[in-house]
């Protein structure tokens, strides 16, 4: 395969909604949209995808930077990352969200890499990357989960044909955040929560999202529920930076003197979706911070899941991570 | 004189000093020109069809379409590289690498390639070829290759001495002396351990690429990133039956090597394309394809027996080294049994080396080839003896190490070596007595290394207006233009900024062999005292006759010629700018076989943290001692030590080649294979000794290899000790350490 040569496609650059969504129309399948390009030009390069009209977005006016509104913050689509690390406002009330954006790739990538468009890229099953036909990418056939496939990296929770991960750090963050992402198509605007928005192969193999053709994510709200709780994230790979989760959580809990108020535990890297500690979180409501709650939740969070061949590993990561975000937010 | 290589013990002026580096300018400016970075007119743009199968036969490879395509000016398949080898040994195995001859033997082996007009027809190209595999069935892991009923890589080989059916043991040799089951019986402890270490690769950050040209008249050209053009020049021109000094090698920059670039890959191909092309063809490869078919390291398995008495002494050692050497023999695993008990004075020792053949990429050297992985087993062991005796681990090593005298378990008997001053360097250092915090734990590792010397030549001119030109043939990998200009410099007398090193041609310089081994500034620089010495002589005579005496009259100080018992001088500008009308043009050079490059020994410690909740694993404080005979240019020998340790580090705990039971490789790109980046190192601190190499005129060794010896056990020494668990599988990353930790937790825990 010779890489790093794209294939030809036309550029256009937007500079209001409308525009775009005429683009969309225009090319349809042939069309691709992209932020900071930082998942786009990969695909591109490797001629996995080769779109027609790719449809830069960072020209569209109102789709970036961070504003206050009445009931917590509204985050553009656009924001590259390090302006989200670099937000008072976000670093004051969301510091959850700003550990999970510092701990994406790089820094090279995060100057560049939006948020939106780290909420939208596409998983990184080393199978489905390399072009291969399977399930997600249209084929018949799960290469991670055959029984020749190597799949340390892949998913304990959510298998539904397709085994992949959700690659994203913010997703986890924003989940446990409670936040909703503002979804707008020529036919207007809809505003999806977070859990929601994030979607497993069992509802859509070849989408990791709710987004339908037509639709831009424009803005992610974040709402004052969990603003300045106590917040843990942690990331366990296998480098520093420029590396995915191998597990990672992110946890937003509401202490009282003492005494867990509410909780939302979310852990990346081991479903196609972020995946929500629901047991978990019930099982701490209402108690204690400390150490024997913790241990409490983490004997429920790795319920239910179904290791594949090399990836058993990650059950104890789950739980350890889980023992933690709970004893130390 | 000229030729005398003794050591001269003298007093150095600019030699040991830390100058700047005449190449970084250009390397930090961009001008610098690497592989890819030379183009020619009318240049046609090479790609390269490879399997998608471990172990296949080609049936049939039609190349009728992707001739017809608009654009396309050659297709090659291995029809079109005729075989000049004889049909067998070494030379064959390297043509049927550069391009599969009726059989792919592992995923990523070359089948065809195309030189097209651009690399958008090309790769159309690539995608019209059609072959026709039949598949067979494969093995990839070191330990399944050697049981019975495992597939055959190559039903040519036979194990040597061995009657039996061919098998994956392309060969077994033993090294050692004594009588090791006796030795055994004297043993009050003995250990015995089994290890696994996992495929890495160089990771230099240059892939292959080349410019290549061949002319109607037979002549050719190559551009391109080695780390030998003469070797290139004589494997390229001997697979494509060009005389050698039909085919003119140059040497680019060089974005890193480690011994990956001491073999022809692509290079054979373009030369090929260009010739049926008759155009340049250039041809780089992805950093895909370097994964896959380039020449990464051994992944191994091996069993280690060591027996001590109670007193701390080593009375048997035995090690059984399986490597794998990809789809065709190599000599790795008789490299790292020769490695293997390098370091230590024992009675009766023995090691087996077994070439073991994969449907793996043919392997390659990584610095200091085959011993990283044989420390590993052997440090492991040593340690574990140490804990079991209740012994200091440094102590236990100072009473067995090797000495002057010792006769090696390879053979030699010992020089003067640095073994165990490393070692006292280590017990006195600050970082053994630094506090260890919660879940940290300390390791202590040694390495060896041979290093090499070899056939050199060297040029050097003088200018008239007195300025140096030196040229040499050994490829400047790790700062040696700057080394070899101070030991020119320091020879002459002369400032160093006034000599300029230069890189040849093949066609400019004698044969020089590669730069590998750690030789290019224990030979080069060997060569280059020797070309100043005869330069000097020269000096000497113009002088002498400028003055009308006797040549015998007339020292070379300082930069200066000097007529005994009269006060009269004349520096070596002066003579220089007087040369026309003295005799012409004023020359050194040299050319030697460069004997006696000293054994290298190196001594590391390293302390770790380990999340025993994650099982990540962070370096946290890491010291190098290392013998360095004589540090020319001490920043480049503390470079050196520091990028072994970087890519020990990364080897130790995260990189490892993941194949599928496909057969085929799944991480093949820096996301996935993972290097460890600037945060996953601590500050690598370095201590360097300097026990001179009686064979060199500076008392110069290699310092380039041994430094990625230790590391691997010198982590998994302080791993273990963090995590409370033995680590006998390299890389130790995460997933690993869990694993490791919770079976050790099951096996303490009470039954029932
Ligand atoms: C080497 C490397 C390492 C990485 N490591 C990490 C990591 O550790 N953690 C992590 O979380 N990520 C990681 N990433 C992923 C990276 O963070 C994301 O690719 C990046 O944030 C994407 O942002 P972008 O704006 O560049 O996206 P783009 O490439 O522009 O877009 C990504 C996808 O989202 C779609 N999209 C983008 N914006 C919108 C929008 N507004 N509406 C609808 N669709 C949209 C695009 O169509 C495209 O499919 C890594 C990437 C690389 C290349």
């Amino acid at each position: 395969m010779l890489k790093d040569m794209m294939t030809r496609f036309e550029l256009y650059r937007p500079t209001a909604l409308a525009d775009a969504y005429e683009l969309i129309d225009q090319f349809g399948a042939g069309a691709w949209l992209m932020a900071g390009g930082q998942d786009s030009l990969d695909w591109f390069k490797d001629r996995a995808k080769q779109p027609r009209a790719v449809i830069e977005l960072s020209q569209i006016e109102g789709m970036t930077g961070v504003r206050e509104t009445a009931d917590g913050v509204e985050i553009g689509a656009l924001t590259t990352l390090a302006e989200i690390e670099e937000n008072a406002l976000v670093r004051e009330r969301y510091g959850l969200l700003v550990s999970a954006a510092s701990h994406v790739a790089s820094p090279q990538i995060r100057n560049v890499g939006t948020i939106g468009g780290n909420l939208c890229q596409d998983t990184r099953c080393w199978y489905y990357r390399a072009g291969l036909s399977c399930y997600r990418a249209g084929g018949n056939i799960c290469y991670a989960d055959s029984p020749e496939g190597m799949n340390r990296e892949h998913c304990l929770f959510g298998a539904s044909r397709c085994v992949a991960v959700s690659p994203s750090d913010t997703a986890p963050a924003l989940v446990a955040l409670d936040a909703s992402m503002v979804v707008s198509s020529r036919k207007g605007e809809r505003v999806v929560r977070a859990e929601r928005f994030f979607v497993g192969p069992d509802v859509d193999i070849q989408r990791m999202t709710a987004l339908q053709p037509g639709e831009i994510l424009t803005a992610i709200r974040i709402p004052s529920a969990f603003s300045s709780a106590n917040f843990y994230f942690e990331k366990v790979a296998e480098r520093k930076t420029w590396d995915f989760a191998l597990v990672s959580v992110a946890a937003a809990l509401r202490i009282e003197s003492g005494t867990i108020r509410d909780a939302r535990i979310v852990c990346g890297g081991v479903e196609c979706r972020p995946r929500r500690m629901r047991d978990a979180e019930d099982a701490i409501r209402g108690r204690e911070q400390n150490a024997e709650t913790a241990g409490a939740a983490a004997r429920r969070s790795a319920g239910g899941a179904r290791p594949l061949r090399y990836n058993e590993y990650k059950i104890p990561l789950v739980e350890n991570l889980v023992t933690r975000a709970v004893r130390d937010a | 004189m000229a030729n005398d290589s003794k050591f001269t013990n003298q007093k150095f002026k600019l030699v040991g000093t830390r100058v700047m580096r005449p190449d970084g300018v250009d390397k930090v400016t961009g001008r610098a020109r690497y592989g890819a970075d030379a183009s020619a007119p009318g240049q046609l743009v090479g790609a390269i069809l490879r399997s998608p199968h471990a172990h296949a036969t080609i049936r049939k490879i039609d190349t009728q379409k992707a001739e017809k395509l608009k654009g396309v000016k050659a297709v090659i398949t291995s029809a079109d590289l005729p075989d000049f080898t004889g049909g067998e040994g070494e030379l064959y195995n390297v043509l049927e690498n550069c391009m599969a001859r009726g059989r792919a033997l592992y995923d990523g082996h070359a089948v065809a390639a195309v030189a097209a007009v651009d690399a958008e027809t090309a790769r159309r190209a690539l995608k019209l070829i059609k072959v026709d595999y039949k598949v067979l069935p494969h093995v990839t892991d070191v330990d399944l290759a050697i049981k019975p009923g495992a597939p055959v890589v190559q039903p040519g080989v036979k194990t040597k001495d061995k009657k039996a059916a061919p098998t994956n043991v392309a060969n077994v040799t033993t090294y050692g002396h004594g009588d090791v089951e006796a030795g055994f019986g004297k043993a009050d402890v003995i250990i015995e351990k089994s290890y696994k270490t996992e495929q890495v690769h160089q990771g230099y950050i240059e892939p292959h690429a080349c410019l290549a040209s061949v002319g109607p008249d037979g002549h050719g050209e190559l551009w391109v990133t080695t780390q030998g053009p003469f070797a290139y020049r004589n494997w390229c021109a001997t697979l494509l039956g060009m005389e050698m000094s039909q085919l003119k090698v140059t040497s680019s920059e060089i974005g890193g090597g480690f011994g990956g670039k001491t073999h022809v890959w692509i290079e054979p191909i373009a030369l090929a394309l260009s010739r049926k092309a008759n155009r340049p063809v250039k041809l780089v490869m992805s950093r895909e394809e370097v994964f896959r078919a380039s020449g990464p390291t051994s992944p191994t398995s091996i069993d280690v027996r060591l027996g001590a008495t109670r007193d701390g002494r080593i009375v048997a050692a035995d090690a059984a080294m399986r490597y794998g050497n990809g789809a065709f023999p190599g000599i790795w695993g008789e490299v790292g049994a020769m490695a293997a008990w390098a370091c230590y004075d024992i009675e009766n020792v023995r090691s087996v080396g077994y070439e073991v053949l994969l449907n793996r990429p043919k392997v390659a050297a990584y610095r200091a080839p085959s011993a990283p992985m044989a420390a590993f087993a052997v440090e492991s062991t040593v340690t574990l003896m140490a804990e079991a005796l209740g012994m200091d681990p440094v102590e236990f090593r100072l009473k067995n190490a090797a000495r002057e005298g010792t006769r090696a378990s390879y053979g030699p008997t010992y020089g003067p070596i640095g073994i165990v001053p490393t070692l006292e360097a280590v017990k006195k250092h600050p970082h053994m007595r630094a506090r260890l915090g919660k879940n940290q734990g300390r390791g202590v590792a040694c390495g060896f290394w041979f290093n090499f010397g070899g056939q050199t030549c060297a040029d050097l001119i003088i200018d008239v207006d007195g300025t140096v030109g030196l040229s040499v043939g050994t490829v400047d990998v790790g700062g040696a233009r700057a080394s070899l200009s101070l030991i020119a410099a320091e020879e002459l007398g002369i400032p160093y900024e006034e000599v300029r090193c230069n890189i040849a041609d093949t066609a400019s310089l004698g044969h020089n062999d590669m730069t590998d081994g750690s030789r290019g500034t224990f030979s080069s620089g060997m060569a280059t005292i020797f070309a100043a010495r005869d330069a000097i002589e020269q000096l000497r005579v113009r002088a002498a006759k400028a003055w009308g005496i006797d040549v015998k009259n007339v020292s070379w100080k300082d930069g200066k010629a000097i007529a005994k018992g009269k006060r009269k001088s004349l520096t070596l500008k002066e003579i220089a700018e007087a040369s026309p009308n003295t005799g012409g043009p004023i020359s050194g050079h040299s050319q030697v076989v460069a004997d006696g490059a000293g054994v290298s020994f190196a001594s590391h410690i390293c302390d770790v943290e380990v999340d025993p909740e994650t099982g990540g694993t962070k370096v946290v404080r890491y010291t190098v001692v290392q013998d360095a005979g004589k540090a020319v240019h001490p920043d480049y020998v503390e470079g050196q030590f520091q990028g072994g340790a970087a890519q020990g580090i990364g080897w130790a705990l995260n990189e490892e080649y993941v194949y599928g039971k496909d057969g085929r490789l799944q991480n093949p790109g820096f996301l996935d294979y993972r290097i460890p980046v600037c945060s996953d190192l601590p500050f690598i601190d370095t201590q360097i000794l300097e026990i001179p190499n009686p064979n060199h005129p500076y008392g110069i060794r290699g310092v380039g290899e041994t430094s990625i010896v230790p590391p691997l056990a010198a982590i998994a020494n302080a791993v273990s000790d963090a995590a409370g668990v033995r680590m006998t599988h390299v890389p130790m990353s995460p997933p690993r350490v869990l694993a490791a930790i919770k079976a050790s937790r099951a096996e303490k825990a009470p039954t029932g």
